[in-house]
């Protein structure tokens, strides 16, 4: 040290100056890295059903849509974001999934109800982990089902006359033989 | 309800009804007007052909045939899977395996033409011929050698690739996304040192599934032949030293090949999180190749060796 003329001093100081340099980098520069810094903390989310709900910054995270506003401005304890698609028990249920490491299990105990809101909540806050987890549970949950099963799960109204889906089955005949009892 | 659905954009839909099997995916042309063109484009081809005789190898052959000409050609294949089982079992019904070859060549000239006419994104390929009968499988084998399966080439970005049959031969292009990749049987030619060199062709694999560990010269798979030639601890191919993740083997026979092939991967796979070995054993051997098994020198700490029945 002493040869190239800097006293202890000085270097800590600049050991100093460099790690600020670092951290102030980390939280401007990286979004991600940031996110650590940041554990713990909760972002305020107001519900479609007008409740104000705290959730994890890590969960919040995944929400793109949240994302790239709070990428925009500066995030404090008073930034509160309106999902006006998403109701408070499905924000809940969300959460638990992303707690819950998208385990196919829980789906299990979703309603048709409930998987079918969870799915256009996904879209809307551009959750891509969840929107693909929810996707292959609605999936698993018509899969080798009936065409009157599938009509029930999504609430299609059969806008065919009946001579028009004899005729749809007769060209794919193929297509509806040995399917799932109901 | 309804009006929430009604709102879902058609892509949605569509990314649903991709991990369906195609036949039901056609089945949804009838579910309304909106629901009508929608199987057209649904970027999957997920077909399961099963028959015992044929007739039914005609009707699922025409299935396959109507899909291909009715879907849009302009929607790329993300995923393709084609499960292909025939039943030679049964007593009751005569074979012409000419018939069968027949068939088996139009449906392989089908899946060529849908692979090369619609699928340059395809991210997801299973292919699956279980041929039990034996003559047939042998008489594949040999022509093999000549014609391809199905065209490596033009599947070689997939992310994730399901096969039965694998070769070393074939195995010559550069498939840079493959991050999953399982295979029914590995068939080895001279040793296993071979097949890691295949393996470098995949440099980002995280996952490798073998179901079954054989040699395509019979009568000498068995336990204590020689240590093939052991590959250069320099050169571990770079998915192992650094993607791997998980790692199954089935049927574990306790064979050189499988055991040096097992602990090659526990030895150099930094970050391996899971090895899964399925022993296969008749006489009594099991402990004494979980003991093998467990002694391995290990590259990381964290990963878990599991021993399934």
């Amino acid at each position: 040290m002493a040869e190239r003329g800097e006293s202890s001093e000085a270097v800590m100081l600049k050991k100093t100056e460099e790690e600020k340099l670092r951290k102030g980098k980390m939280i401007v520069g990286d979004e991600s890295k940031a996110g650590y810094e940041e554990e713990g903390k909760k972002v305020k989310l107001v519900t479609s059903d007008g409740v104000t709900m705290e959730v994890e910054i890590s969960i919040v995270k995944e929400m793109e849509i949240i994302q790239t506003f709070i990428g925009a401005t500066d995030t404090d304890d008073s930034f509160i974001f309106p999902i006006s698609n998403v109701s408070s028990h499905i924000l809940n249920q969300i959460i638990e999934l992303v707690k819950g490491e998208y385990d196919q299990e829980l789906a299990k105990k979703l309603s048709h109800d409930e998987l079918k809101e969870i799915l256009v909540a996904a879209n809307y806050l551009n959750m891509k982990t969840l929107f693909h987890f929810i996707a292959t549970a609605i999936a698993n949950v018509i899969q080798n089902k009936s065409v009157e099963f599938v009509r029930d799960f999504f609430g299609i109204v059969n806008d065919f006359t009946e001579e028009e889906e004899a005729e749809l089955r007769k060209t794919n005949a193929w297509a509806f033989e040995g399917v799932d009892e109901d | 309800m309804a009006d929430l659905i009604s709102s879902i954009p058609d892509d949605i839909l569509l990314y649903i009804l991709s991990s369906l099997p195609t036949k039901q995916v056609v089945a949804t042309s009838v579910l309304s007007k909106r629901w009508n063109p929608l199987w057209r484009s649904v970027p999957s081809f997920d077909f399961s052909i099963c028959y015992e005789n044929r007739e039914e190898a005609c009707d699922h052959f025409h299935s396959v045939y109507s899909f291909l000409r009715s879907r849009d050609r302009d929607q790329p294949l993300l995923r393709f899977r084609l499960n292909y089982f025939i039943n030679c079992f049964n007593p009751t019904v005569h074979y012409s395996y000419r018939a069968i070859r027949d068939t088996e060549s139009m449906i392989k000239t089908r899946i060529e033409d849908a692979l090369l006419s619609g699928c340059p994104n395809l991210e997801d390929l299973e292919v699956k011929c279980i041929l039990i009968n034996a003559e047939l499988k042998f008489s594949r084998f040999s022509t093999l050698g000549n014609a391809k399966f199905f065209p490596l080439e033009i599947v070689k970005n997939v992310k994730v690739l399901s096969t039965d049959l694998f070769r070393q031969q074939d195995w010559i292009y550069e498939f840079q996304n493959l991050v999953q990749l399982k295979l029914d049987y590995l068939y080895i030619q001279n040793n296993w040192v071979e097949f890691l060199e295949t393996l470098r062709h995949c440099p980002m694999l995280q996952t490798l599934a073998i179901g079954c560990v054989g040699k395509i010269s019979f009568g000498s798979s068995g336990r204590g032949h020689e240590e093939g030639m052991l590959p250069d601890p320099q050169s571990v191919p770079a998915c192992i030293s650094s993607h791997l993740q998980t790692c199954s083997l089935g049927c574990y026979r306790g064979s050189m090949d499988e055991f040096l092939f097992a602990r090659y991967i526990m030895q150099n796979a930094k970050y391996l999180r899971t090895m899964k070995i399925k022993i296969y054993s008749y006489n009594g051997e099991k402990p004494d190749m979980i003991r093998e098994l467990s002694s391995c020198k290990k590259s990381s700490d964290t990963f878990k060796l599991s021993f399934d029945n």
